[in-house]
């Protein structure tokens, strides 16, 4: 564990790939270790997380996602120094930023990192440009004061905020902050990004502008990300890795297609996108009954016979056919519609169970229709 | 013939002048306790030394010579010259005053007679002696102060303490003098034996001593606790009161001339219950009333004979305030209190 | 359910919409204050315009002001007001903000006792905590003096109370508790994050401390300094129990000793010409106050649900923090109280010896009622009850319009309820008194122990202002958020949310002026008759006659009993307030 040997910057805001301590996929930039933490209240202890591991790679955008109350903010506040875990180890660019068992304790300002925080924290008594500057003029990495100016400059240029140096910070609007908040996190070239909910306090429309944006401004950087979020289209969308968190536990770690694909648990496939539920029971090895019908769709081990399972199924692959006599698989009734324009959603009732399809916009069926579904046999998932 | 005539005319004349003379003789008092009873309150204000137990005890003897029952509401004094302000003010505006009887020194009852608030009464025709009576008849002298500088016994002993007035310019009080804001003593002094001149000058004299100012009770408690060892003058009612027996603050008996203020009882003008408030001053003169008015607030009168004050005044030159002297005193109290450092003009 | 009914019609009246209701009422109010304010205002400049007494008429003339300004004792003085104010708000600010700091953003122990003690500092009257400092710090009594001379050797004593970095420091030591609750309301509503993000930019905690900290807390801190420099000018008991004695005069004393002359009559021209200054100097500084509220108006950052930030961890220095929290309470508190204790059980005040041990007795105590009756402790009951509750519903009702409405006039209404602060309480009772006096038929106040609660109702609404100002606005923004969320109705808000944070805040501020109430002297003495007297005057007149075991022993007694009724109220609220009470 030693240093990280320091290459010269040579060109502004691209990461050079730093050769020491890599491992298969590349160099760990943050490492979690058995990170717990618990508040003792009057009700008794309250685990705020259970026992984190976590390794984000080099140049990764990991997304942690989850409910309120998940943990997945205190993590990223101990990640950040804001917090002090209880128990488990931190380190950050191969500095041991915390152990609890050795009493080791990096504080925040010490840590190589940039914070983008929900509320923006924009001071409110300096402008654009010294907000931005602070950090390389009283920060850990300080510069001679004629390189600052083109550092903003060019920070602000990120975030396309140039021009508006001398803007009062108290005149800004929400969007504007944002960026604000973005490229004062990032003047520094910090190790890591820390982003807690950025975009949650941004309208509907402007949240997803600002969604592409932040993806295109850390790629082009190749800046490490650790971002928070409970959003679950924003975690697909821009992580490259998504931990699905909840009750102080890491309950999933994987590529955003296999999380959404091959959710590895009840709550991580109700969480993630929208899914239909089906109760059921095992009658065989790859054979379970359900209010559907017995449906022959494989197994996964460790699940015997006669033991109780949800079955579990994406809308998208609930597929509906007018029932004219052509097609095959259960029937059932078009309950309700509901047209979204590029996509129509639809409730259908088979035998007691609503299930949601989700077709092409410009499907004509309609309400009180009867449906042919076909419900593919792998596209089943089978929880305990 | 005719003299018999005229005898008879003379005779019948003198009778009917003798049983109107003599009716007019009895009439007073026996008028005074028949509003008493009709008026049945009396808002009695007086220094706050009598304590409430001492006015209730005074009203108890009150009611008991007269046969009456009325009640008294004891009204101690916070600050006499503010409340004869108010009186004052509250005049001027035509609003009755809120006490019926103002016991307070001679010198508040000047500025009372000088803005003409006082209710006059004639009280010798109820038996009070004409050389208590003061201000044409406006208030009632019933209780000498004894007012003299004093020293803490702890600190100086009785042979350093001041002998005369003017011991106290000596520079070896130089800050640990203390003076009250009853700059009225001093002014006392420049009305009766010292002049103006002399007083002024011994006035200006002592602000050389870097004096330390306060009310009457402050300096008192300076005194004791010895932050200052020497006072320029203390009444008596801080230095005999009972519950301070024991506490190291004493007189400096040799000092001479002994001013005395007067405690004073006056109606003030338009007070709700006159007739119970002039019979209570009389009454603060019988024999009973000065017994009662000794023991809870530690002063006689030294005009009647017999009383403890009479007795400490004998074979001493005291000061006592005169109707006529009443404007110079209120004059140069203001001013000594300017020249003190009492007020900033 | 009941409540959701009651909230929901509640919920209508708060319609931001329905304007011209609101502007009606905000009128009405306006016109209240304006009058409430203005009048006693009208008849001090009437005072020093005339030469006679109130009530006699006569004719306008200047001649108050040239004899008081052509003396040049004034400017002495002037000058004594302006220094001792200076450093009396400067020992305030020393030990405020550093208290602050450490209370809300460390892991100082003990917290919860800290905050009770330094409300409990309050109650003992100014007055008689200075007889406590007399006792530490006069040049030739004093313990410290006689202490140090003892270890040293010295012949002159090592420090003397009596001038005015002495006076500024007990005075400035007595409005900590005042200052601190002022700007730990400011602290609340400083989002956290800002220095998380200093932090997070690799800012050392000082540097932080002293480049984000300060300035976007400045307003807030200048706020609260001018304010105390307001109180300074006006303020009288220090500089009269230890200014005074030492002919160290202040403007205060000089409108004290015009109105309460040794002898002769009152003044109250005089006082109306020296109380202009004062007028002149408190309306400039008002001036400025509200143009620094304004200004950190635009520095509160609407904040999600944020989290408490991190409390910095004292570590090593956690023994100096807590030596120097205790320094400051043992000032405030401690001492006073047990000097207080002292001289309750002596027949007379003595400083300690062998043959003072002796004589400790608790006669003083038996004896209280000797001295005193009921009717002062009723009048006190009534006042500490009618006028923290009167003052707070103004305070409400001035907050709400100021932060919630649209009413384009608000800014003026909030102005107009801070003015009182500028004018000296004694003026301030003094052209009520008169007031009282002259419409005694239409308004049968005077003599009454109304017109002591109006006063002080008046007093005290700036106060109350500041306080509700920041529970609105945190209010403001809960109902902000309850916008954006979908579904969330303002009456459950209102309901849930607005409710226990406008009774945390409002409950303090209550307290606080009852206490204010309780221990008021000035405006109690000059419109006191037989009639309202209240236990401040009783004490005030128990120290003019110098009876101070008395007065001591019924000062311990009610300390004591006041601690016991704010420690019921409090531990009773914070069960039903659960964590919202808890201090904030």
């Amino acid at each position: 564990m030693g240093r990280p040997t320091q290459h010269s910057r040579i060109s502004i805001f691209r990461y050079s790939s730093t050769p020491s301590l890599q491992s298969s996929r590349g160099y760990f930039l943050i490492s979690i270790r058995g990170l717990r933490k618990w508040f003792d209240s009057r009700r008794g202890r309250v685990e705020a997380l259970r026992g984190i591991d976590l390794e984000v790679t080099e140049k990764e955008f990991c997304v942690l996602l989850g409910p309120s109350g998940c943990g997945k903010t205190t993590t990223l506040r101990c990640v950040a120094g804001l917090e002090r875990p209880d128990a488990g180890e931190l380190e950050i660019a191969g500095t041991l930023a915390n152990s609890a068992a050795q009493g080791i304790y990096l504080p925040t300002e010490k840590r190589d990192i940039g914070m983008v925080f929900q509320s923006y924290a924009i001071w409110p008594h300096m402008n654009v440009f010294n907000n931005v500057a602070f950090p390389l003029i009283r920060g850990r990495h300080r510069i001679p004061k004629d390189q600052v100016a083109e550092k903003v400059r060019i920070a602000l240029k990120l975030v396309q905020l140039d021009g508006l140096e001398d803007r009062p910070a108290t005149d800004l609007s929400g969007g504007q902050q944002q960026r604000v908040a973005m490229a004062r996190a990032m003047v520094t070239e910090p190790k890591i990004l820390l982003m807690d909910e950025p975009l949650s306090n941004l309208d509907a429309r402007l949240r997803e502008q600002m969604r592409v944006e932040l993806k295109k401004i850390t790629k082009a950087v190749g800046v490490t990300t650790l971002y928070v979020t409970h959003d679950q289209a924003e975690a697909l969308s821009l992580g490259d890795k998504v931990c699905v968190m909840y009750d102080g536990a890491i309950l999933q770690m994987a590529p955003p297609n296999e999380v959404y694909a091959r959710p590895a648990s009840l709550f991580v496939a109700q969480f993630v996108g929208e899914m239909n539920f089906v109760k059921g029971y095992v009658t065989g090895p790859s054979q379970v009954e359900c209010p559907l019908g017995k449906l022959s769709l494989s197994v996964p081990t460790g699940i015997s016979v006669a033991s109780p399972v949800t079955l579990a199924i994406r809308p998208e692959h609930v597929k509906v056919n007018s029932a004219d006599g052509m097609a095959s698989g259960l029937s059932g009734n078009i309950t309700s519609k509901n047209y979204l324009g590029d996509a129509a959603l639809l409730e259908i009732e088979i035998n007691g169970v609503t299930l949601l399809a989700k077709l092409a916009g410009d499907s004509d069926l309609a309400v009180g229709q009867k449906a042919m579904v076909n419900l593919p046999s792998h596209r089943w998932h089978v929880f305990p | 013939m005719k003299n018999l005539k005229r005898l008879s005319i003379c005779f019948v004349l003198s009778m009917a002048i003798a049983v109107w003379a003599s009716s007019g003789l009895a009439v007073p008092i026996d008028d005074l306790i028949k509003g008493a009873k009709q008026e049945g309150t009396i808002e009695f204000y007086a220094p706050s030394t009598l304590t409430p137990q001492g006015a209730q005890a005074l009203a108890a003897a009150f009611n008991k010579k007269y046969g009456l029952n009325v009640k008294l509401q004891y009204s101690p004094s916070g600050n006499m010259t503010r409340d004869i302000g108010k009186v004052v003010g509250l005049g001027a505006t035509g609003v009755p005053p809120e006490w019926d009887l103002l016991v307070v020194t001679d010198a508040h009852h000047a500025t009372l007679w000088v803005k003409k608030m006082h209710q006059p009464f004639d009280y010798k025709s109820i038996g009070v002696d004409p050389k208590a009576i003061q201000y044409d008849n406006g208030a009632v002298s019933f209780a000498n102060q004894f007012v003299l500088p004093a020293y803490n016994k702890k600190l100086v002993t009785e042979k350093d303490a001041p002998k005369t007035w003017d011991d106290l310019l000596n520079p070896k009080w130089k800050g640990k003098i203390g003076v009250s804001s009853a700059t009225h003593h001093m002014a006392r002094l420049a009305a009766g034996p010292w002049g103006e001149e002399k007083a002024t000058n011994f006035v200006k004299a002592l602000t050389k001593q870097e004096l330390i100012l306060g009310r009457l009770g402050e300096i008192y408690n300076r005194l004791l606790l010895g932050e200052i060892v020497v006072a320029v003058s203390l009444t008596d009612s801080e230095i005999k009161a009972d519950k301070n027996k024991n506490a190291p603050v004493a007189h400096a008996e040799a000092v001479s001339p002994l001013i005395s203020p007067a405690y004073e009882a006056g109606v003030p003008k338009n007070a709700p219950h006159p007739k119970v408030a002039q019979l209570m001053a009389a009454y603060l003169t019988t024999p009973e009333a000065q017994k009662i008015w000794e023991k809870y607030a530690g002063q006689s009168s030294a005009l009647i004979p017999g009383t403890a004050a009479y007795k400490y005044a004998q074979n001493k030159s005291v000061v006592y305030m005169t109707q006529d002297q009443a404007e110079m005193v209120d004059r140069l109290s203001r001013e000594y209190g300017k020249i003190f450092g009492f007020s900033g003009l | 359910m009941k409540a959701e009914t009651v909230s929901g019609s509640f919920g209508q009246l708060f319609d931001t919409k329905k304007v011209n209701g609101v502007g009606l009422f905000a009128g009405g109010l306006t016109v209240l204050l304006v009058l409430m304010v203005g009048v006693p205002l009208l008849m001090v400049i009437l005072m020093s315009l005339r030469t006679g007494f109130p009530g006699e008429g006569g004719p306008l003339t200047l001649a108050n002001f040239m004899a008081v300004y052509s003396s040049p004792g004034t400017y002495k003085v002037l000058l004594n007001t302006l220094l001792f104010a200076a450093g009396t708000v400067l020992v305030t600010i020393s030990f405020a903000v550093p208290l602050v700091w450490l209370l809300m953003r460390t892991d100082l122990p003990l917290k919860g006792t800290i905050y009770v003690l330094m409300t409990v500092g309050i109650l003992i009257p100014v007055f008689l905590r200075t007889i406590a400092w007399i006792l530490l710090l006069s040049p030739r009594i004093g313990l410290v003096n006689q202490w140090a001379a003892q270890l040293f050797g010295l012949d002159r004593p090592l420090v003397s109370l009596y001038n005015i970095p002495g006076m500024a420091f007990i005075q400035g030591v007595s409005f900590v508790p005042s200052a601190f609750f002022m700007l730990a309301a400011a602290y609340r509503t400083m989002d956290p994050s800002l220095e998380e993000a200093a932090y997070t930019s690799g800012v050392s905690k000082f540097q932080t401390f002293l480049r984000i900290n300060v300035p976007i807390t400045w307003p807030a801190i200048a706020g609260v300094m001018v304010y105390l420099f307001m109180s300074a000018i006006a303020v009288f008991e220090v500089p009269a129990i230890i200014g005074f004695p030492a002919r160290i005069l202040v403007l205060s004393a000089l409108i004290f000793t015009s109105t309460n002359p040794p002898t002769g009559l009152p003044d109250y021209g005089l006082a109306g010409a020296y109380g202009a200054v004062m007028l002149v100097a408190g309306l400039t500084l008002a001036y400025f106050y509200v143009r620094l509220v304004q200004q950190g108006k635009k520095y509160t950052v609407i904040t999600g649900r944020g989290y408490r930030p991190r409390q910095i961890a004292l570590g090593r220095w956690k023994w100096a923090a807590l030596a120097f929290v205790m320094l400051y309470l043992s000032m405030e508190v401690f001492i006073p109280f047990l000097v207080l204790l002292w001289a309750s059980l002596l027949p007379y005040l003595q400083l300690p010896s062998a043959e003072a041990l002796a004589q400790i007795s608790l006669n003083n105590y038996e004896t209280i009622f000797d001295f005193v009756d009921a009717l002062p402790f009723i009048n006190t009951a009534i006042l500490m009850l009618a006028v923290p509750t009167g003052t707070m519903l103004l305070a409400v009702l001035v907050s709400w319009i100021v932060v919630r409405t649209q009413v384009s006039f608000r800014g003026s209404l909030d102005t107009v309820a801070f003015l009182p602060h500028a004018i000296p309480s004694i003026l301030l009772a003094v052209g009520l008194g008169y007031l009282g006096l002259a419409y005694r038929n239409i308004f049968p106040v005077y003599g009454t122990i109304a017109i002591i609660a109006i006063a002080h109702m008046i007093s005290w609404i700036a106060y109350g202002t500041r306080t509700t100002n920041g529970v609105m606005i945190q209010v403001h923004r809960e109902l902000e958020e309850a916008g954006k969320v979908s579904g969330a109705s303002t009456s459950r808000v209102l309901g849930r949310i607005v409710l226990p944070l406008v009774a945390a805040g409002i409950f303090n501020s209550w307290i606080w002026i009852s206490m204010l109430s309780y221990r008021e002297v000035t405006m109690a003495l000059a419109l006191g008759t037989r009639k309202n007297l209240v236990i401040s005057t009783i004490v005030w007149q128990f120290w003019g006659n110098g009876w101070v075991p008395q007065v001591a022993a019924l000062g311990v007694l009610l300390v004591l009993f006041a601690v016991l009724v704010v420690g019921i109220l409090k531990i009773g609220f914070s069960r039903f307030g659960g964590e919202f009470a808890s201090g904030n």
